[in-house]
C-alpha cells in the first residue's frame, strides 16, 4: 500500500478511529495487524519473510541472554540467516554477474522472468532487516534487555508508517514506546497533519518537478557541461525532497497514533563538510553503520591509516545497502574517500584547513562535491559515467550556459521552501525556547493552519503533472 | 481512555488546522466550473474541408518516427490521404480527433488508421498531462471535459492526484503555472547572456529534441510503457474502463471504417524474442472484438522484416528505413482501403451522411 493511495486514506482513518478507542494492548494487536495488512497488500508472501526474520531476531535475542556461553554463535546465526536472506533477494543477481535468472531456472523455476526476478525483491527488505538486526546486536552488546512479548517485537519491526523507507528506528526508541502507554495529544496531532501536508508537498511540489528537470538531462546522449550538472543539481534537490518527504509523512502519521520516530534529516544541504553531512543525510542509516559498522571495526581509536580503512569499509557498505549496483559502490567509495581526505586537511596544517574558509564557501563547496557524489548515484550505466566525467565546461557555448542556468533556476523556484525551512530551524535555533513560547495562547494554532493552508495551497498551484514513486522504495 | 484532558478549545484547533487548508482551497473548486480554457484548433477543420480525406492515419511518434507520410501518400492514391500526429499522443487525444475533427466533416474519411502500440487502448489515462493536457485541449470541446477527467482518473488510487485532477488539473490551473514560470525564467535567463530568450527556448527544444536520447533509455514520453512488461491487462471494450466503446460508436455514426493497427516494438538486442502470452491474449482479444463490430484490426508485430537495424531510439525508426517501413504499411493496409472516390459517389457520401 502507499502513502497517496485512496486504499490508504480508508485505511488510515479506520485504523487510526479504532485505535484510540482500544486499551493499549488492543492498540498493539491492531496496530500489528494493520501493519501486515499494509505490507502485504500487495504480495502476502512477503509477510512471510518479514515475520521469518522478526520471530529468528526475537528468538535469538533471547536466547543470547539464556545462554550466554553461545551467544557469538546465536549472534551469527541471526546476522548469518538476516544477510542471507537480504542477499538472497537484493544481491543475488549482483553476484552472480546477473545469472540470477539461469539460477532460478537452473533450481526449478523455469517460468519465472527477469520481471518475476524484481518483483520478488520484498519492498523494504534493506529497511526492516537492519532495523530488527540492530535489536540484536543491542542485546549481545548488553545494551538492551531481551523482549518476552512476541507481538510487541514483530510490530516494532513492522510498524507500517516506517515499514518500506525507513527511518531505521532502534528498539531502545520505537521498542520502548511500543511497551508504553499512548495519549492522544491534540497539539501534536496538529503538528502531525501539518507535518504530513509538508511531506506531500516537498513530494508533489518539488521533489517531482525537480525530477522532471532531472529525468530529461540523463536522457540525453550528449548533454553539455552546464546542461549535465544542471540535472546533478535537479537530482540533489530531487533526492533530497523525496526521501524526506516519506520521513515526513510517516513521522507525522506515527505521531498521530501517539509515536515519535527519530529525525532522518537535518537540512544536509547546509553541512560545511562531507562529516556534517552524513550527520544531516538519511541520519537512521548513518547511524546505523557508525554504530555497528565503523565501531565495530574499530571506530577511531586506532592508527590513522586503519581509521581509513574502516571510514573506506563502512561506506562501501554503505553504498552496497543501496542497491546492487556497481554505481551505488563507486558512490560509496567516493564519499569514504571524500571523508578521510577531509580528515586529513582538518588535521592539516593550520593555515590551509577548510574551517579558514568563510562558513557559506564551505557550504557551497560541500554541496558541490554532494553533487559529484550524486552523479554517481544517479547514473546506473558505467560508461555514461566516464563520459559525463570527461566532459570538458569550456567546449560549452554560451547557449548551454544559459540553457544549464535556466534548468537550475527552474529547479530553484520549486525549492525555496526547503531554504526557508532550513532558515527558519537555524533562527530557532539560535532563539532557544519552544516555539509555543514564540507564538503563545492559540497563536501557534492559527499560525499552524496558515501554514497547512499555504502547503495545501502550493500542492495545488504547484504540484507537478508528473509523478513517480518515492526513490527509496527501491532500496 | 487513551485521550489527554485538554480544553474544548484544543480540540477547535486541531479541527482548524485540518478545516482551514480545505475552506481556502474551495474556491478552486469553483474556478473549476467557471474556467475553460480550451483552444480548439479550427485550422485542423479547415484543412479536412479543403482536401476531404478518405483515408486518415491517427497516432504519435509511432507513425512520423516510422514512416514517411508524404511517401504513403503517393502510394495511396488516387485516394486523398491526411494524417493527424502529435507526439505522445494517445487513446484520448486519438479519440477527439476522430470525434471532434473526422466525424464532424461531412464527407467524413471512409478509413481511419490508428496506429498504436501494445496496450495504447487499455490504459486510457497515459499522456494526459503538462505538455499532452495542452495538445488536447487544441482537440477538445467543452463536451468532453467529463471524458478528460474519466480518463485522468482511470484506475486512480493516489487520492490526491483524483482531488487534484477533478478540481483543478482538468482545469489545466497547475500545468498554467508551471508553463508561465517556465515562460519568465527563459525572459530572465534571455538577458543574462548573448542568446536571446527565444533563442534560448528553441535552443533547448533542440538540446531535448527526441534525436538527443540516449538509445538505452526510453523517450521520456514513453516512460509510461516501461511497464508493459510487468504489468499485463486483460482487454475489455467496457466503455468505464476505455474509450474503444467511443471510437466505434463515433465511427459506426458516420460510416468511417477503423483500422486499429498494432505496430511492432523495438527488437531486444539478440533479436525478436517471443511474445509474452498476456498481450498475445489481449491482442487476439482485440481483434476479435474489432471484427465483431465490424471493423479491422491489424498486427505486424511478428513481421520480421522489420529488424533491429531499422531501429533508432526506443520504437523509433531510422530515416533511412522510413521508406522501406512506409512499403510494408501500406501493403498491410492495401486490403482494407476503400475504393477511390469520384466526384459521383462523393457526393452521395456527402448526401448520405448529411441525412
Amino acid at each position: 500500500m502507499i502513502f497517496h493511495s485512496y486504499d490508504y486514506l480508508i485505511f488510515l482513518v479506520t485504523i487510526l478511529a479504532a485505535y484510540w478507542l482500544l486499551p493499549r494492548r488492543g492498540q498493539n494487536i491492531l496496530l500489528l495487524a494493520a501493519s501486515y495488512v499494509f505490507y502485504g497488500y500487495v504480495h502476502v508472501w512477503f509477510l512471510g519473510m518479514i515475520t521469518f526474520t522478526s520471530t529468528i531476531d526475537w528468538f535469538t535475542a533471547n536466547q543470547i541472554v539464556k545462554r550466554p556461553q553461545h551467544k557469538k554463535l546465536f549472534l551469527a546465526l541471526t546476522l548469518g540467516t538476516n544477510f542471507a536472506i537480504l542477499c538472497s533477494f537484493k544481491y543475488l543477481d549482483f553476484f552472480t554477474g546477473g545469472h540470477a535468472l539461469q539460477i532460478l531456472h537452473g533450481i526449478g523455476f523455469t517460468s519465472f522472468t527477469a520481471a518475476d526476478v524484481q518483483a520478488l525483491l520484498p519492498v523494504g527488505i534493506s529497511f526492516y532487516t537492519y532495523q530488527s538486526a540492530s535489536y540484536v546486536v543491542d542485546v549481545y552488546r548488553g545494551q538492551l534487555a531481551p523482549r518476552k512479548n512476541w507481538l510487541d517485537y514483530l510490530l516494532f519491526v513492522s510498524f507500517f508508517p516506517q515499514l518500506v523507507a525507513g527511518p531505521i528506528e532502534r528498539a531502545g526508541h520505537l521498542l520502548a514506546q511500543v511497551e508504553g502507554q499512548r495519549i492522544f495529544d491534540t497539539r501534536k496531532a496538529r503538528g502531525a497533519v501539518v507535518l504530513i501536508l509538508w511531506g506531500y508537498m516537498k513530494k508533489l511540489a518539488i521533489a517531482d518537478n525537480a525530477a522532471m528537470t532531472c529525468n530529461k538531462v540523463f536522457s540525453l546522449e550528449n548533454p553539455s557541461w552546464p546542461v549535465l550538472w544542471a540535472g546533478v543539481f535537479a537530482f540533489a534537490i530531487q533526492i533530497y525532497a523525496d526521501f524526506s518527504a516519506y520521513t515526513d509523512i510517516a513521522r507525522g502519521t506515527a505521531r498521530l497514533f501517539g509515536f515519535e520516530l527519530m529525525q532522518n534529516f537535518n537540512h544536509p544541504y547546509q553541512a560545511a563538510s562531507p562529516g556534517e553531512f552524513w550527520r544531516r543525510w538519511h541520519i537512521s542509516l548513518s547511524t546505523w553503520f557508525r554504530d555497528y559498522i565503523y565501531i565495530s571495526l574499530g571506530g577511531s581509536h586506532c592508527n590513522s591509516a586503519r581509521i581509513a580503512l574502516n571510514i573506506m569499509a563502512t561506506f562501501l557498505l554503505s553504498g552496497l545497502w543501496h542497491g546492487a549496483s556497481w554505481n551505488y559502490i563507486l558512490w560509496g567509495g567516493y564519499h569514504g574517500c571524500l571523508l578521510v581526505v577531509w580528515r586529513f586537511w582538518e588535521n592539516g596544517p593550520s593555515s590551509i584547513r577548510p574551517q579558514r574558509l568563510w562558513p557559506w564557501v564551505q557550504v557551497l563547496f560541500t554541496f558541490a562535491l554532494i553533487n559529484i557524489g550524486w552523479l554517481m548515484f544517479r547514473e546506473t550505466n558505467l560508461s555514461m559515467l566516464m563520459k559525463y566525467f570527461m566532459l570538458n565546461p569550456l567546449q560549452a557555448t554560451a547557449a548551454d550556459w544559459q540553457t544549464g542556468v535556466y534548468l537550475v533556476l527552474l529547479v530553484s523556484i520549486y525549492s525555496w521552501p526547503l531554504l526557508i525551512h532550513a532558515k527558519v530551524d537555524q533562527w530557532l535555533a539560535r532563539h532557544p525556547a519552544t516555539i509555543q513560547q514564540h507564538f503563545p495562547g492559540g497563536k501557534w494554532a492559527f499560525a499552524q493552519a496558515g501554514l497547512a493552508t499555504l502547503l495545501l495551497l502550493a500542492i495545488i498551484l504547484l504540484s507537478s503533472p508528473f509523478s513517480s514513486d518515492f526513490i527509496y522504495f527501491q532500496f | 481512555m487513551n485521550f489527554e484532558k485538554r480544553s474544548r478549545r484544543e480540540a477547535l484547533y486541531l479541527l482548524g488546522v485540518c478545516g482551514a487548508p480545505l475552506l481556502a482551497a474551495s474556491p478552486f473548486a469553483f474556478f473549476k466550473s467557471n474556467y475553460s480554457p480550451l483552444t480548439f484548433a479550427d485550422a485542423n477543420l479547415s484543412n479536412i474541408r479543403r482536401r476531404q480525406p478518405e483515408v486518415v492515419i491517427v497516432g504519435n511518434s509511432m507513425v512520423f518516427g516510422r514512416m514517411d507520410t508524404d511517401y504513403l501518400e503517393g502510394l495511396l492514391k488516387p485516394r486523398i490521404m491526411m494524417s493527424f500526429t502529435d507526439g505522445g499522443s494517445r487513446s484520448l487525444h486519438w479519440f477527439l480527433i476522430l470525434k471532434n475533427y473526422l466525424a464532424a466533416y461531412s464527407p467524413a474519411p471512409k478509413l481511419v488508421v490508428i496506429v498504436y502500440r501494445d496496450y495504447d487502448f487499455g490504459i486510457p489515462n497515459l499522456q494526459l498531462d503538462g505538455q499532452y493536457l495542452e495538445k488536447l485541449r487544441h482537440v477538445m470541446r467543452p463536451d468532453d471535459e467529463e471524458r478528460l477527467k474519466q480518463a485522468l482518473n482511470h484506475e486512480n488510487k493516489n487520492v490526491l492526484k483524483t482531488w487534484l485532477n477533478n478540481h483543478f488539473t482538468a482545469t489545466h490551473e497547475n500545468a498554467h503555472l508551471n508553463q508561465k514560470l517556465g515562460d519568465l525564467l527563459y525572459d530572465v535567463v534571455g538577458k543574462l547572456g548573448p542568446v536571446s530568450d527565444d533563442a534560448l527556448q528553441l535552443y533547448t527544444k533542440q538540446i531535448f529534441d527526441l534525436d538527443q536520447i540516449r538509445a538505452d533509455i526510453p523517450e521520456e514520453s514513453e516512460q509510461s510503457n516501461k511497464d508493459d512488461d510487468s504489468d499485463d491487462i486483460k482487454f475489455t471494450a467496457d466503455s468505464q474502463q476505455n474509450l474503444l466503446q467511443d471510437f466505434v460508436s463515433i465511427a459506426d455514426s458516420k460510416d468511417i471504417k477503423l483500422v486499429f493497427y498494432r505496430v511492432k516494438r523495438r527488437p531486444s538486442a539478440k533479436g525478436d524474442k517471443a511474445q509474452r502470452p498476456a498481450i498475445l491474449s489481449y491482442t487476439s482479444d482485440f481483434k476479435a472484438w474489432a471484427e465483431s463490430a465490424g471493423h479491422y484490426h491489424i498486427d505486424e508485430s511478428d513481421d520480421a522484416r522489420i529488424t533491429l537495424a531499422m531501429f533508432n531510439d526506443g520504437d523509433h525508426l531510422h530515416k533511412a528505413h522510413f521508406r522501406a517501413y512506409t512499403d510494408l504499411f501500406a501493403a498491410r493496409l492495401s486490403p482494407y482501403l476503400p475504393e477511390p472516390d469520384d466526384v459521383k459517389n462523393k457526393e452521395a457520401r456527402m448526401g448520405k451522411v448529411s441525412k
